[in-house]
């Protein structure tokens, strides 16, 4: 039975991923009568993307279980955040109540479940959109606090990581615009809006490309090691769990 | 100022003032009112996603092709569609998926797993070899060192060209751990590392502007649709 | 004069942070108060998104992608209202869908802010179609490669793709004149660029937060023709508006206008930097003159 626990993931692993490779090097069928091989992989290439699409709606479908399940237990151990939790819970269902059954919207089931009038959009403007917006803009103050603390010129690379940040902070702005608005045509390129444009599409650049490339190399070796089965999946254990 | 203020007769305006300030309390300390509206924007946008994943994508690409006729009550207007068995597939994927709740069952759940990975491998080999390792080498070098323009030499365009050349190549060395950094080729990595150090900064000063950029837009609806100054 | 430096230098480096928060939002406040704003200027990276869809061939179909969700919009609306407006100033018809799950509201946004406000006349449909969300990211832009109707056989309204004149001559993503991906994060424009710009040769541009600009200019200008990055790259594409369609000047530039409180907290982030290091700079005099 582990080998069945253990082989068949694999083996449906490495079809998959074999399958979709050859897909990218091999022309799309023109008519019905094109040979089984190609019309296996374009089959692959079409299909399994909308399946990986659904097994992520079911992904979602586990989270959201996942999440009530965690907050009942919280409620149940009465532990000292239940209210909290409660708040969770009935604020989830909520939502999944009008969202699931298109409340408020264009005719029933057959609106679109965001249709102007919907509750869900509702939901979505006076709850969903200022309090995803404000968590993230807090990070503004707490950015302007780190600068504060953690940015000084200690040494040949944090001035270089400072100026840097410096000129790209000033050059993106017209108040920085109008800094070095006075230095003459034949050295604009000092100007900070030109310097800041400079740092960005040259050690910018070169920066990033050596990390792209690192990264594409890493992705490549892992796709291969997971493909050929010697990568282990770190959340498996012997009993399967 | 305060003679300027008029306030919203909007009760979605008034909900999401509310609940910006809330947040904005964190600010000062963490208290019971930030965690209020932290709690509610878990179970909301969790809930949203599901919704949302369920009516976009799970009922046209798996529920009407199992169960055509049901198109009627969505979309009266849409083509009803022929069933399509090989829908099976990942409607029984998906099933699978959800055995990881059952402790008992959850091995069953690799197996659904192992095809998202294999799938998320399969495109992105190929994918990330092209658009990330093939195409930056050629942007690098493919479109030549001496760029001209009616027959000039565009020395700016040139020199940027071989700094982005030497950037990357020394920026790829700094990298590599395998081979003790000394001598010329320590000298090298170590440009490599004043390069990043540079896109590092760049990073900073640009991320600093989108966060603030979030900052203002906050404000800007507070004291605009919510105080009625703006 | 050591004890002062030191003294200076110990206040500076214990000073609360819940000051400096103070002094940002009083700043940002102040300047959006202020009303200050100047034009912008678009650079050598946003100019050629704005001169591709002047020389688009007339009635080519435009698909743009709002990536994003409600946390970013303050840097990509505004992108997005522009790109609307010169679309339909233009005649060509606009191809909206999203990878985000909060894509149906922020397209129905542009559509309530934009559409029916500047542009009264437009027809959904003919002028403009809403595709909307779909799970999957690069899956879900791998199948509308060959086929749009593989994952959206009707628009969000629920009518066939067949039957929305905005999408004649289109089958994939390869029929459109142009794709625009405004994006926040992942899924977004890099995925674009791996799934789509890479592997059809379609044209396309981007736009993205602050946070992830540094990231694409590798792929500028040899995979993507144009990137606006953050808000400034926003109002580098409202002053090309303005400047070609002088009409565009009377609209609501919500880019330009968020500049001025821009470059105020920008300003106060550069002082508090170099008030840091001047803390540095004391610690280290009353270290070297302290016996």
């Amino acid at each position: 039975m582990s080998g069945v626990k253990q082989r068949v993931p694999q083996i449906i692993l490495t079809v998959v991923a074999l399958l979709l490779i050859a897909s990218a090097f091999v022309a799309r069928p023109e008519g019905s009568g094109a040979p089984f091989g190609q019309r296996l992989l374009a089959f692959a290439d079409q299909e399994f993307a909308t399946w990986f699409s659904i097994l992520a709606v079911f992904a979602f479908l586990l989270g959201g279980l996942n999440l009530v399940a965690t907050h009942l237990v919280k409620v149940r151990d009465r532990g000292p955040d239940r209210y909290y939790s409660l708040v969770t819970l009935v604020s989830f269902l909520i939502v999944l109540v009008i969202g699931t059954a298109k409340l408020g919207g264009p005719p029933g089931l057959q609106g679109d479940v965001t249709a102007p009038g919907s509750w869900l959009t509702a939901v979505f403007d006076a709850v969903l959109s200022p309090l995803h917006a404000t968590l993230y803009s807090l990070l503004a103050f707490y950015i302007a606090s780190a600068s504060y603390r953690a940015f000084r010129a200690r040494s040949l690379e944090s001035s270089l990581l400072l100026a840097s940040a410096l000129v790209v902070l000033l050059g993106r702005i017209p108040a920085g615009r109008h800094l070095t608005a006075w230095i003459p045509e034949p050295l604009a390129f000092l100007r900070v809006e030109e310097l800041s444009l400079w740092i960005l599409r040259v050690p910018n650049t070169a920066g990033q490309r050596a990390l792209m490339i690192g990264i594409a190399l890493g992705v490549i070796a892992l796709a291969v090691r997971m493909i050929a089965g010697v990568e282990k999946d770190p959340r498996s254990g012997g009993d399967g769990s | 100022m305060i003679a300027a203020i008029h306030l919203s007769g909007d009760v979605q305006v008034w909900i999401g003032a509310l609940l910006t300030l809330m947040v904005f309390s964190f600010l000062w300390r963490d208290n019971p009112f930030y965690k209020f509206a932290e709690h509610v924007f878990v179970g909301v946008s969790a809930a949203y996603w599901m919704v949302m994943g369920f009516w976009t994508t799970l009922w046209p690409a798996l529920v009407l092709k199992l169960f055509p006729a049901a198109g009627r009550w969505s979309s009266p207007d849409a083509p009803v569609g022929a069933w399509d068995p090989v829908a099976l597939i990942p409607a029984a994927l998906g099933l699978l998926m959800l055995a990881r709740l059952w402790p008992r069952l959850s091995w069953l759940g690799k197996w659904p797993t192992a095809f998202a990975l294999g799938t998320t491998a399969g495109y992105s080999l190929v994918r990330y070899l092209r658009s990330d390792f093939l195409y930056q080498i050629e942007a690098t070098i493919g479109t030549g060192l001496a760029p001209t323009a009616a027959g000039r030499w565009l020395w700016q365009e040139s020199l940027a060209q071989l700094l982005v050349l030497a950037g990357t190549v020394s920026g790829l060395i700094y990298f590599v751990n395998t081979r003790e950094q000394r001598g010329a080729y320590g000298r090298v990595a170590r440009w490599g590392l004043l390069v990043l150090m540079i896109t590092f900064g760049a990073s900073f000063g640009s991320a600093v502007m989108g966060r603030v950029a979030l900052l203002v837009g906050r404000f800007q609806e507070l004291l605009g649709p919510w105080l009625g100054i703006l | 004069m050591n004890d002062r430096c030191a003294r200076i230098a110990s206040w500076l480096e214990t000073l609360d942070r819940r000051w400096i928060f103070l002094v940002l939002a009083v700043v940002v406040v102040a300047a959006l108060l202020s009303g200050v704003s100047t034009p912008d200027r678009a650079t050598s990276v946003v100019q050629p998104i704005y001169d591709r869809i002047e020389n688009l061939p007339a009635g080519s179909p435009i698909l743009l992608s709002l990536d994003y969700s409600p946390s970013s919009a303050p840097e990509l609306e505004p992108m997005a209202d522009a790109l609307t407006q010169h679309a339909l100033l233009t005649g060509h018809p606009i191809c909206y869908m999203s990878l985000y799950p909060t894509g149906n509201n922020m397209i129905s946004r542009v559509e309530e802010r934009v559409i029916a406000r500047e542009f009264p006349q437009a027809v959904p449909a003919r002028d403009w179609v809403s595709l909307g969300f779909q799970v999957g990211g690069e899956m879900l832009i791998n199948s509308l490669r060959d086929s749009l109707t593989a994952r959206y056989p009707t628009d969000v309204t629920g009518r066939p793709l067949r039957d929305v004149p905005a999408l004649r001559g289109v089958r994939g993503l390869g029929d459109f004149g142009l794709i625009v991906s405004l994006s926040a994060g992942q899924p977004g424009l890099k995925e674009w660029i791996l799934y789509a710009g890479d592997v059809i040769d379609v044209p396309l541009a981007g736009g993205c937060t602050g946070v992830g600009a540094p990231q694409f200019f590798p792929y500028y200008p040899l995979q993507i023709l144009g990137l606006m990055s953050a808000l400034k790259g926003a109002a580098e594409y409202e002053a090309a508006l303005a400047r070609g369609h002088p009409e565009f000047k009377a609209a609501n530039q919500p880019a330009t206008r968020g500049m001025g409180p821009q470059s105020a907290a920008h300003l106060v982030i550069v002082a508090f930097i170099l008030l840091g290091n001047a803390g540095l700079v004391l610690r280290r005099l009353a270290r070297r003159r302290s016996p």
